[in-house]
């Protein structure tokens, strides 16, 4: 109960830092407010997964979008035209409301849609959507009945296992797939309202990391009660982590660390002779939290560290080391109080080549 | 150059708090600790608005809060620089952050030395380390200066030593050792160093005098150091004493296990990377 009241609190103090705009009235505030979206960074949206419900009673109601999840119920009030939830008080020109969208304008901005209430039956929308296969433009879903719910993006072909559940609001039913294939309750997506749910045809209203709107998912496929999720070697455990939250580069490898990868670099690596470039391959990786390595990317610059093309055979040697002969990585872990916990992290490794042979590695 | 007098006359601490104040802040840590964490920074926001944005004029506030005045156009781009550079530090954008560096050079000569730590950790560019290391040095010929941790001498002295010249390596190393264990005794001077000169004796073939540096690294050193012993494994190795040698690289190999059994799985020096199965297989041999 107290890490529920110390998230509460801290999602009420990220929003809490002065800006100018224009404050709605109390009377505006009232009604029920989904969470579309957070700006976390330039370039880092977030998912909102809140539902506040404000009452002409002083209290508010506020919820993480996900069964199970006890709402908590404090006051507010508006004084001199600030408002105060809990004992969290906003300035009053941080709340913005443009027609049925409420921006917080803060820090880390937040966009809030009023919430219009659709009834739907959710045994009736469960029967409809499980053991089907859903496309969207750019998404192919697999929804399984179990729970599980398997997303294909197309244009990268990558698959990843999190969970689906249909969230009851007021009479409404969202649809909020959450968790990774590590942990089944972090990291919500975007919550949808399911507007419509036919056998071929689902109407879903949200927001989808791009734009708010109606969406139409295409049924494609039904599932086999014995299929389930196959997904890539590898996924991300914190789907929304921005690169600043990732740990700082962190560098342990099981079999030794940097000294077995310099042996096996020294074994592997052949030189390639008549190149006489020189300069560094940067390899940028992410290092899951269980320790499977991915996403890789490759940078190299000259000796005066301007963007360079080098030679394929240096280059394809190392990228195959890399990423198919080194393997056995140790997932990051917290600093401080927190080092039972593993994260995702972000990984260098360096080669500096010259005259065609690797000459030093480094993180 | 105009170095803001509330930063030099020990305003450093409360300034380096005024997070709200990026100059004041940056400035001041810039400034009074080098060795800034560049997480502490990072920001995709904040790079972009030092891009698209100069900083604002020079602000002077309240007498607890004051911290710097910029005074010209100069200073205030300088900042910017060094600004850019922590984020692109943490990003891990090396290359940018060395080209903000060392435009950050040329306005403040200072700032070389900033500039060649980029080069010597990050990017492992020994000869442009020392290029900035001596440029910073000559600022002031009779002083050894330090980052808080080490001297410049020792700093030069790794460099010459990862670019082969371990006679060069052990004069600049033994600058630093020489000037504080003479003034106040050797127990003050920080066991890496003794060990780095070792290191370079080992690579010159004088193993007596390895084993002199090793002995004192090991008092110095608060714990029983996995480093120090492999090395001195490495100096009886040399000194013709094979028993010795691999009762001790045991003995190493023991002091890192423990340190695992304690959370410490990385090497206790950068500089000087002494990994598990470096011990392991020395011992095999």
């Amino acid at each position: 109960m107290k890490r529920k009241h110390n998230q509460l609190l801290i999602f009420l103090l990220l929003v809490s830092v002065r800006s100018i705009a224009q404050s709605p009235t109390p009377a505006q505030l009232v009604g029920t407010w989904i969470g579309e979206s957070t700006e976390v960074d330039i370039g880092w949206v977030r998912p909102l997964p809140w539902r506040m419900t404000f009452r002409a009673d002083s209290t508010v109601e506020i919820a993480l979008m996900a069964n199970g999840e006890r709402p908590k119920t404090v006051r507010w009030q508006v004084k001199d035209r600030a408002v105060q939830i809990d004992t969290v008080q906003f300035g009053a020109a941080q709340w913005t409301l443009r027609g049925d969208q409420l921006h917080i304008n803060a820090w880390q901005p937040q966009r809030y849609r009023r919430f219009t209430d659709v009834p739907m039956d959710s045994a009736t929308v469960r029967k409809a959507i499980s053991s089907r296969t859903w496309s969207t433009d750019s998404l192919i879903y697999n929804l399984f009945d179990d729970g599980s719910v398997c997303l294909k993006n197309e244009r990268t072909g990558n698959t990843t296992l999190h969970y689906w559940q249909l969230v009851p609001v007021e009479s409404s039913i969202f649809l909020v797939i959450r968790g990774t294939h590590e942990n089944p309750v972090n990291f919500s997506h975007f919550p949808l309202q399911i507007t419509q749910a036919g056998s071929n045809m689902l109407t879903v209203r949200g927001w989808n990391g791009k734009r708010w709107g109606e969406f139409g998912f295409v049924r494609t496929g039904n599932l086999k009660p014995d299929d389930h999720c196959r997904t890539n070697d590898f996924q991300l455990c914190n789907t929304f982590l921005p690169p600043g939250d990732q740990k700082y580069p962190y560098y342990e490898y099981k079999k030794g660390r940097l000294g077995a990868i310099r042996r096996l670099v020294a074994r592997e690596f052949v030189p390639v002779s008549g190149v006489t470039q020189a300069g560094l391959v940067r390899f940028r990786f992410v290092v899951n939290c269980e320790g499977k390595a991915g996403m890789f990317e490759m940078q190299t610059v000259d000796e005066n560290y301007e963007p360079c093309r080098f030679d394929t055979r240096l280059t394809d040697q190392l990228r195959r080391i890399v990423q198919e002969r080194i393997t056995e990585w140790e997932p990051g872990k917290g600093t401080g109080n927190d080092t039972n916990n593993t994260y995702d992290t972000v990984c260098l490794l360096t080669f500096r080549l010259k005259d065609g042979q690797v000459a030093e590695i480094f993180p | 150059m105009v170095i803001p007098s509330a930063l030099e006359s020990g305003q450093a601490k409360s300034a380096a708090q005024s997070f709200n104040d990026p100059l004041s802040h940056y400035a001041a840590k810039l400034r009074n600790n080098r060795n800034l964490e560049p997480n502490e920074l990072h920001s995709r926001r904040r790079l972009v608005q030092l891009e698209r944005e100069p900083l604002r004029p020079s602000r002077r506030r309240g007498p607890n809060r004051t911290i710097v005045e910029v005074r010209d156009s100069t200073e205030m781009r300088l900042i910017n620089l060094l600004e850019r550079s922590f984020h692109y530090l943490s990003d891990q954008n090396y290359e940018q952050a060395v080209a903000a560096l060392e435009q950050a050079a040329q306005l403040n000569p200072k700032e070389h030395f900033h500039a060649a730590r980029t080069y010597l950790r990050a990017l492992h560019d020994y000869p442009r380390a020392l290029h900035h290391l001596n440029a910073y040095d000559a600022l002031t010929p009779d002083f050894d200066d330090s980052d808080g941790l080490f001297p410049v001498s020792y700093l030069k002295g790794l460099c010459y030593r990862n670019m082969g010249n371990h006679a060069e390596a052990v004069r600049q190393f033994s600058i630093g050792i020489d000037s504080l264990a003479l003034k106040h005794g050797s127990e003050w001077v920080n066991y890496k160093q003794y060990v780095s000169r070792a290191v370079s004796y080992l690579a010159l073939q004088q193993p007596d005098k390895a084993l002199d540096d090793l002995v004192i690294a090991a008092k110095n050193c608060p714990n029983f150091s996995p480093l120090v012993t492999y090395y001195k494994a490495k100096a009886f190795e040399q000194q013709g004493r094979p028993d010795e040698a691999k009762r001790t690289y045991q003995d190493a190999l023991f002091f890192w296990q423990a340190n695992r059994v304690k959370g410490i799985g990385q090497p206790e020096d950068q500089y000087n990377p002494v990994f598990e199965d470096d011990i392991d297989n020395a011992s095999k041999q």
